[in-house]
C-alpha cells in the first residue's frame, strides 16, 4: 500500500495505458471475469450485423464515435453488442410506454438521422465530417426528445435511449474501463485498503493532473 | 449453475399432493420455503430463472452480471416513468437478493403509522412489535454487520452480531460533510460478512472482501443473498426446488380453492398439485399473475397503490482519490431526516453514502445530464474521484400510480405489465428538501461538480394487506381474502413505503405469514 497525496485541485486526469493488459495477466482477476472481459475484447466486428441494413449499421457505428470519442478504435464493436442484443430479442426489462418497440426505435431513429442528413447536407450521416455530425445529432435531440413520435420522425426519446445504450455499451468495454482507471476487475483476493487517497499495488495511478 | 437446474433431483411427481408450492424464491419466498420444509412440511419452490454457483458463474463485470435481472419487458407510464431491470426486480434462485446493496436498516415504529401520524396514507394491520422478533432472528440468521450502536429508534434488544462492514472512500467522505453540518451519521446495518460466520444449516460463510460488486453479484457468498442463507437451509430440510420454471396460472377444486399450479418449462407446461399456494413474486409479478387469471380481486384493489420509494441520488467530484468501486456501496447511514422538524411533508426519509460501479455511473450521468463527447470521456475520467450520497424516503399510495395488463403481449403471449407513476406533492417536497441537504453535505465535504439524479427505487404494494376484505387484498398475515389456501408474501403487499430498504421486512413477514400458517395448521384450520 502506497499513501499519495494528488496536487490540488484534480479538475482531469488520465490513467496509462496497459493496466487492463496487466491486470488481466495476474493474479487478481478471477476466471469468469477474465472470460468475460476477453469476450467482449474479442466481440467480432468482421461478421454482417443481423438486425440491420448495412447502410444504418454505419451511421450507427458514427453515431457511437460522436458519442464517446475515446472509444473511436471500439466503435465498431459498440455497434455490434448493440446489433446482437436487438437481433437476439432481448432488453434491458422495461421501455418507456410512449415509444415503440426497441428494433422499430431504432430502425425509425437511425434512418431519420440519415434522411435529415440527406435533405440538409445532400450526404448520409456516415459521410459527414465530425462537426456536422455533432450538429445533426443535436438537432436530433433536440426535436426527437418530445413526448411522442413527432413530424421530426424521430421516435420520443430516441436520442437519450440511444445515448445511454451507446455509453453503456463503451464503458462496458475494458479498454473504456481503463481509459477511467477502473481496476475494479482485479478483486481478488480481497481490497484491504478503503481509506482516501490510499491504494493498493494494483490499481493504476492517474498520470498527469491539469489544474483547472 | 447448480444441478437443480436439470431437474435431476426431482422429488414429487405432479400428481403428488404436496403441501406448499412457493412461486418465487427471494426475500419473500425464500424464508418461507425453508420455514415451511424444517417443519415437515412437503413444499415446492418454482422459480423462473437458473440456481447459479457464485464462485463460478459470476465475474466481476456488469454487463456480463445483467443476467440477474428481470429482463421481461414492462412498459413505464407516467409523468416518472420508472426504470425496471438492474434497478427493481431479479431473477434466479434468490430473486432480487442476488443484487441488493444489501443495506438492512429496521423499519421504525412510526414506518407502520403514517396515518395515525399525519393523516394521510395508511396505517399497517401490524406493528413493529410483531416483526422485532423476525428482525432480531433474521439479523442473527443472515449475519448483519452493524454498530454496537445506533442512534435512531427503538433500544434494541439485542447486538448485531458482527462489527460494521469498514467506511469505504465515499462513506468517510459523507462522514466528514455531515460532521461539518452536525448530522448525525453511524455504520450503516449491511447484510454482509464483516467476519466469517456460522448459522444453522448454513454452515460458515467467509468474511466480505470489500470488492464493492453487492449489486451486480456477490461472488463469495459473504452477502446474505437467499441462494446462500435460506435455500440450503430449505434443500437440507428436504424441499423441491424447481428452476427455470414459470408459472402461468392455477388449478381449482369445486369449492374455489387453489389444488393445483401451472408452469411453462424448457420441456413445455408442467403441474405440481398442491394444498396451498405462496405467491412470492414482486410486486410487478405477482399482481400480474392474479390479473391475468382473473382471481382474488373482489377488493379491486389488485395492481392498485403502487408506490415505490424516492431515492434521489446527489453526486460529487473530489480532490481525494475516492475508488468508489471499492467496499460495501452502502457503508454509512443517518435517519436524522427521518421526521426532520418543521418539514412540510408526511414521513421522511434516510441518507446513505453510496460507491458505484462505472457502467451504472456512465449511464446515469448520460441520462441524467445528457452529457456526450469530450463532455462525456471527461467527466467519466473522473470516476475515481466521484462520491454519492443516496436517500431512500417515503413514498405515498396515489390512485394515479397503479399497475395494469396492457394489450401488447411478450414472448410467452402474455400480456405485458404497465405501470403508471408519477411523484406526487408529497415526493416532491421531500425530495427537494433531500437535495437541499445533501448538496450541503457535499459541499461541506469539499466537493465540487456536484449533481442530482432524480430517480425512484423499490417497488411496493400492488396487493396490499389490510383487515378489511373490501379495500384490501391480502390480511394482516398474507391470506387472500377471496381464495382461502392462497397466500402473498412479498413487497406487493406493503400498504405504505416505509422509510427503510425493503428487504429485512420482506422477510420478517415472510417468516410471520409461514409461523401463522403452521400454527393454524397445527390448530387444524383450514
Amino acid at each position: 500500500m502506497q499513501r499519495e497525496r494528488l496536487s490540488l485541485p484534480v479538475r482531469d486526469v488520465s490513467y496509462p495505458a496497459g493496466s487492463l493488459r496487466d491486470l488481466l495477466n495476474g493474479p487478481h482477476v478471477s476466471a469468469a471475469t477474465r472470460v468475460a472481459l476477453l469476450a467482449r475484447i474479442a466481440t467480432s466486428t468482421t461478421t454482417e450485423p443481423r438486425f440491420f441494413e448495412p447502410s444504418m449499421f454505419a451511421t450507427l457505428r458514427c453515431v457511437c464515435v460522436r458519442f464517446v470519442p475515446e472509444a473511436e478504435s471500439i466503435c465498431a464493436e459498440v455497434a455490434a453488442m448493440i446489433d446482437a442484443r436487438l437481433a437476439d430479442g432481448t432488453g434491458n426489462g422495461w421501455r418507456f410506454n410512449d415509444m415503440p418497440s426497441d428494433g422499430d426505435c431504432y430502425r425509425m431513429g437511425l434512418k431519420r438521422i440519415d434522411e435529415l442528413s440527406l435533405a440538409l447536407h445532400d450526404a448520409p450521416f456516415a459521410l459527414l465530417d465530425g462537426n456536422l455530425q455533432d450538429n445533426m445529432l443535436q438537432e436530433a435531440n433536440h426535436i426527437g426528445n418530445a413526448p411522442s413520435v413527432r413530424p421530426s420522425g424521430f421516435p420520443a426519446r430516441f436520442f437519450e435511449e440511444l445515448l445511454v445504450e451507446v455509453v453503456e455499451c463503451a464503458y462496458s468495454h475494458p479498454l473504456m474501463q481503463e481509459h477511467i482507471g477502473y481496476a475494479g476487475m482485479a478483486d481478488l483476493p480481497q481490497w484491504t485498503t478503503l481509506t482516501l487517497d490510499a491504494l493498493e499495488d494494483r490499481e493504476p495511478r492517474p498520470l498527469r493532473t491539469s489544474h483547472a | 449453475m447448480r444441478e437443480e437446474t436439470a431437474n435431476g433431483g426431482r422429488k414429487y411427481a405432479a400428481e403428488d399432493l404436496v403441501d406448499a408450492v412457493v412461486v418465487g424464491t427471494g426475500a419473500g419466498g425464500a424464508p418461507i420455503i425453508a420455514r415451511l420444509a424444517r417443519a415437515g412440511l412437503r413444499v415446492v419452490g418454482l422459480e423462473a430463472g437458473a440456481h447459479w454457483n457464485p464462485a463460478v458463474d459470476f465475474a466481476t463485470d456488469e454487463r456480463a452480471q445483467s443476467k440477474l435481472f428481470w429482463t421481461d419487458e414492462r412498459l413505464s407510464a407516467g409523468a416518472d416513468p420508472l426504470a425496471f431491470g438492474n434497478n427493481n426486480s431479479g431473477i434466479g434462485v434468490g430473486g432480487s437478493t442476488l443484487h441488493y446493496t444489501p443495506f438492512v436498516p429496521r423499519a421504525q415504529p412510526d414506518d407502520f403509522l403514517l396515518n395515525t401520524e399525519f393523516g394521510v396514507g395508511r396505517d399497517w394491520p401490524l406493528t413493529h412489535a410483531d416483526l422485532e422478533p423476525y428482525y432480531d432472528e433474521l439479523e442473527a440468521f443472515l449475519g448483519v454487520s452493524g454498530p454496537s450502536s445506533y442512534p435512531w429508534g427503538p433500544p434494541r434488544q439485542t447486538d448485531y452480531p458482527l462489527a460494521p462492514l469498514p467506511l469505504n472512500g465515499p462513506a468517510q467522505l459523507m462522514t466528514r460533510g455531515c460532521d461539518a453540518l452536525g448530522i448525525r451519521t453511524s455504520p450503516a446495518a449491511n447484510a454482509a460478512l464483516s467476519a466469517a460466520y456460522f448459522s444453522p444449516g448454513v454452515g460458515w460463510r467467509a468474511a466480505c472482501t470489500n470488492r464493492g460488486f453487492c449489486q451486480a453479484g456477490c461472488s463469495t457468498g459473504a452477502k446474505a443473498s437467499m441462494d446462500v442463507t435460506f435455500i440450503p437451509v430449505a434443500l437440507a430440510a428436504g424441499a423441491e426446488l424447481r428452476t427455470e420454471s414459470f408459472v402461468t396460472g392455477f388449478e381449482f377444486d369445486r369449492s374455489g380453492r387453489l389444488c393445483g399450479v401451472v408452469y411453462q418449462t424448457a420441456r413445455g407446461e408442467a403441474r405440481q398439485r398442491c394444498s396451498n399456494v405462496f405467491l412470492c413474486a414482486g410486486a410487478i409479478e405477482t399482481p400480474r399473475l392474479l390479473l391475468l387469471n382473473s382471481i382474488a380481486n373482489s377488493s379491486g384493489q389488485i395492481g392498485r397503490n403502487f408506490m415505490a420509494h424516492t431515492g434521489l441520488q446527489v453526486w460529487g467530484r473530489f480532490d481525494e482519490d475516492v475508488r468508489p468501486y471499492k467496499g460495501i456501496p452502502g457503508a454509512l447511514i443517518s435517519e436524522d431526516m427521518h421526521r426532520p422538524v418543521g418539514a412540510s411533508f408526511v414521513g421522511g426519509y434516510l441518507l446513505q453514502s453510496i460507491g458505484v460501479m462505472p457502467v451504472t455511473y456512465a449511464s446515469q450521468v448520460t441520462r441524467g445530464r445528457g452529457l456526450w463527447g469530450d463532455a462525456l470521456t471527461t467527466h467519466m475520467r473522473g470516476y475515481n474521484h466521484t462520491a454519492g450520497i443516496n436517500i431512500l424516503g417515503e413514498c405515498l399510495p396515489s390512485d394515479t400510480n397503479f399497475l395494469e395488463l396492457s394489450d401488447e403481449t411478450d414472448a410467452r403471449g402474455l400480456r405485458k405489465p404497465r405501470v403508471h407513476f408519477t411523484n406526487g406533492e408529497n415526493e416532491r417536497a421531500l425530495t427537494t428538501h433531500a437535495e437541499r441537504i445533501m448538496r450541503d453535505i457535499w459541499h461541506a465535504a469539499g466537493a465540487y461538480d456536484v449533481w442530482a439524479y432524480p430517480r425512484n427505487a423499490h417497488i411496493m404494494g400492488t396487493c396490499r394487506m389490510g383487515t378489511d376484505a373490501s379495500d384490501a387484498v391480502v390480511d394482516p398475515f398474507g391470506r387472500a381474502f377471496d381464495i382461502t389456501n392462497l397466500w402473498v408474501s412479498d413487497n406487493s403487499t406493503f400498504p405504505s413505503a416505509l422509510s427503510a430498504n425493503p428487504a429485512l421486512t420482506i422477510m420478517a413477514i415472510a417468516l410471520r405469514t409461514a409461523d401463522h400458517f403452521l400454527a393454524r395448521a397445527a390448530r387444524r384450520e383450514a
